[in-house]
């Protein structure tokens, strides 16, 4: 484990833990004997803040430096953005534009390089999980919603 | 003769056509997701479960742990065939299994490590079967500062034996510990952490966190490494072991049986740790350690036989304590509560059929796996020439749906986005993304059983060290990560001189 690995771990534990804690110090605390609703929240929230503290200590104590790459970061925001345009599109768009939507975003790098490509794995996946999903396991989807319906 | 009766409810529940038909799809696509890199069994779980919903909760489970197995099980066969472990549990199958596959010694390989994992499975479902009903009779006189105790034990275990720094996979525990803690509390009444939106009044969706954790985390971290290039496919000549490997491997694989079956209980990491303590002692056992590496018939034999028979065991806790043992154990218990079903000691007398029938299918499954991976290894070799590139639009599309029909709600799929990013993190960071899922499935089963111990205790702590069990437990835990870390010194010590 790598100083740098620990170090940004343990801030992001210190941060969540930190941020948990005054959001749970807001409900009910109560005592050890009749807890309310923060207590637990509170006192797991420190916990993990305080893990993160030794984290942070541990990391100063390691010699070996081997920097965090996130990069390249565009696997994980084209994923996600694809994702969050699945959820936008399927109540609003229907079935098939959500299908649509979420594979050309996700494969938005790919777009210049093998554009017929992925085109075609889109419609396909989009016509089949159509045909498994609203026709075959009968699942309350609409393949395609025009206007305002 | 209880068990014989038991046994035979089991058969009668397993052999129905429906239950047969589901138990061979669920062993046919944990063949499928074993052979198939950057798909695993917890993936493919969560993305099969809104659709088992549909079905019978014991045929859901019946085809889920198919999935678990099945995707042990065939591991092994690209590890042999290629060098390319299709699951982390078969990384040990390479060391051996592939210098075997280079002799054009392939079909061997695969015939050894099959019977190997279909004895290990056998062995296994007759400890499941044996053991379970004592342990959950044991289990349902535990009180709430016992299941405390044991919840504990759990989380720990699992960071002590990841393979990442012990702190950080203590912090994702408690962070899945926290988000266990959204939603409504069961003693107030009180919506905690919502942010005033509807979606989570429930808690977090797990289905969501799970998907996100495991399967959108995986494609992103995939996306950005290269693709596999395409290895030479060795052929299978003959699959008919000689006499001198049947010798040489029905010791390892009763060793390693035994090692599986054992350290398979653990909660976390233990399929994985099984096969290489099993590789380990296979290879101080042996005469000449020389072999090993080099295409030794026992590397192959005790490591998977340890996997399979771990993999199986690994329901023990989940099905006899109500706690799970893993990420994929987790998913089940998911979808076991999302069918109505107290999971618990008490799962085993309320739904003798749900119990007994898993337990048989288990072993008709092992039998399929043994059918189906031998003959059809050369179908399974060639899906590997599908590219990444094709494959993860459609693993993208199922985890999504999968994601929005739990509850047809769009904010379970944004949540599952959020979730894929903090999966990526985490494992760029070299923290498992499992201690995060099995804390949230844990967080409001210790919360609840916390409260109610010091409840009844009227806030004393001691009441965790005054009963004889919890305070045995409790003990085990602290010593837990000791024990570990003094034997990892070792091996590691071990591995450097046998490097130089």
């Amino acid at each position: 484990m790598t100083r740098e690995k620990l170090f940004w771990g343990g801030l992001l534990f210190l941060g969540l833990g930190s941020a948990w804690a005054v959001l749970a110090a807001g409900y009910a605390i109560g005592t050890p004997s009749a807890m309310g609703p923060g207590f637990f929240p509170l006192v797991l929230a420190i916990l993990l803040a305080a893990i993160g503290v030794l984290a942070i200590i541990q990391a100063a104590t390691r010699s070996s430096a081997d920097p965090v790459r996130l990069r390249p970061f565009w696997p994980c925001a084209s994923v996600a953005a694809a994702v969050v345009a699945f959820g936008l599109l399927l109540n609003t768009a229907g079935l098939i534009p959500a299908v649509l939507a979420l594979i050309l975003i996700s494969g938005a790098q790919r777009l210049r390089s093998r554009a017929v490509e992925l085109g075609i794995v889109a419609i396909v996946l989009a016509v089949g999980v159509t045909v498994l999903f609203i026709h075959g396991l009968q699942l309350p989807f609409v393949a395609i919603r025009f206007g305002n319906e | 003769m209880e068990l014989l009766q038991h046994l035979s409810l089991g058969v009668h529940v397993a052999l129905t056509p429906a239950n047969f038909l589901y138990c061979l799809i669920g062993a046919t696509l944990g063949t499928l997701v074993g052979v198939l890199p950057g798909l695993g069994p917890v993936t493919t779980i969560a993305m099969l479960l809104p659709i088992t919903f549909k079905i019978p909760a014991v045929s859901s489970l019946i085809m889920l742990s198919g999935i678990y197995y099945g995707a042990h099980h065939a591991g092994s066969t690209t590890a042999i065939m290629l060098n390319m472990p299709g699951e982390p549990t078969s990384v040990v199958i390479c060391l051996d299994g592939n210098p075997m596959a280079r002799q054009g010694r392939a079909g061997v390989a695969l015939c050894i490590a099959a019977l190997g994992s279909f004895f290990a499975g056998c062995t296994s479902t007759m400890v499941i079967a044996l053991f379970s009903p004592p342990l959950a009779r044991v289990a349902l006189v535990f009180g709430p500062p016992e299941y405390t105790a044991i919840i504990l034990m759990a989380l720990v275990t699992i960071a002590v034996l990841s393979s990442s720094s012990l702190l950080l996979t203590l912090g994702a525990a408690v962070l899945g510990l926290l988000l266990g803690t959204v939603g409504t509390d069961v003693n107030s009444g009180i919506i905690r952490f919502s942010f005033g939106s509807n979606g989570v009044v429930d808690g977090v969706n797990f289905v969501a966190v799970a998907v996100g954790l495991f399967a959108l985390s995986e494609v992103m971290i995939h996306m950005t490494g290269g693709s596999h290039g395409q290895a030479d496919r060795p052929r299978i000549s003959s699959l008919l072991p000689s006499r001198e490997d049947l010798a040489r491997s029905w010791k390892p694989v009763l060793r390693g049986t035994a090692i599986g079956a054992g350290l398979g209980i653990l909660p976390g990491t233990g399929p994985l740790l099984s096969s290489f303590a099993s590789y380990a002692l296979e290879k101080q056992l042996a005469r000449e350690p020389k072999r090993f590496g080099n295409g030794a018939i026992e590397g192959v034999a005790g490591p998977e036989a340890a996997n399979n028979a771990a993999a199986l065991t690994h329901f023990i806790p989940m099905l006899t304590l109500g706690i799970p043992a893993g990420a994929a154990m987790a998913l089940m218990l998911g979808a076991l509560i999302i069918q109505g079903i107290t999971p618990g000691p008490q799962v085993m007398t309320a739904h003798p059929d749900l119990f007994w029938g898993v337990v048989v299918s288990m072993w008709v499954g092992n039998l399929m796996l043994l059918v189906l991976n031998l003959p059809l290894v050369g179908v399974w070799v060639r899906l590997l020439a599908i590219p990444y590139r094709l494959l993860y639009p459609a693993i993208l599309t199922f985890c999504c749906i999968g994601v929005y029909s739990v509850n047809n709600s769009p904010f379970d799929v944004f949540l599952a986005a959020g979730f894929g990013v903090l999966g990526f993190v985490l494992k760029k960071l070299g923290c498992a993304p499992a201690p995060v899922l099995l804390g949230l499935v844990l967080g409001p089963l210790l919360e609840e059983n916390f409260r109610r111990s010091l409840l009844l205790s009227r806030g004393d702590l001691g009441v965790f060290f005054q009963q004889p069990i919890s305070l045995g437990i409790l003990v085990v835990t602290a010593l837990l990560p000791v024990v570990f870390w003094l034997t990892a010194r070792q091996t590691l010590a071990q591995r450097r001189r046998a490097g130089r």
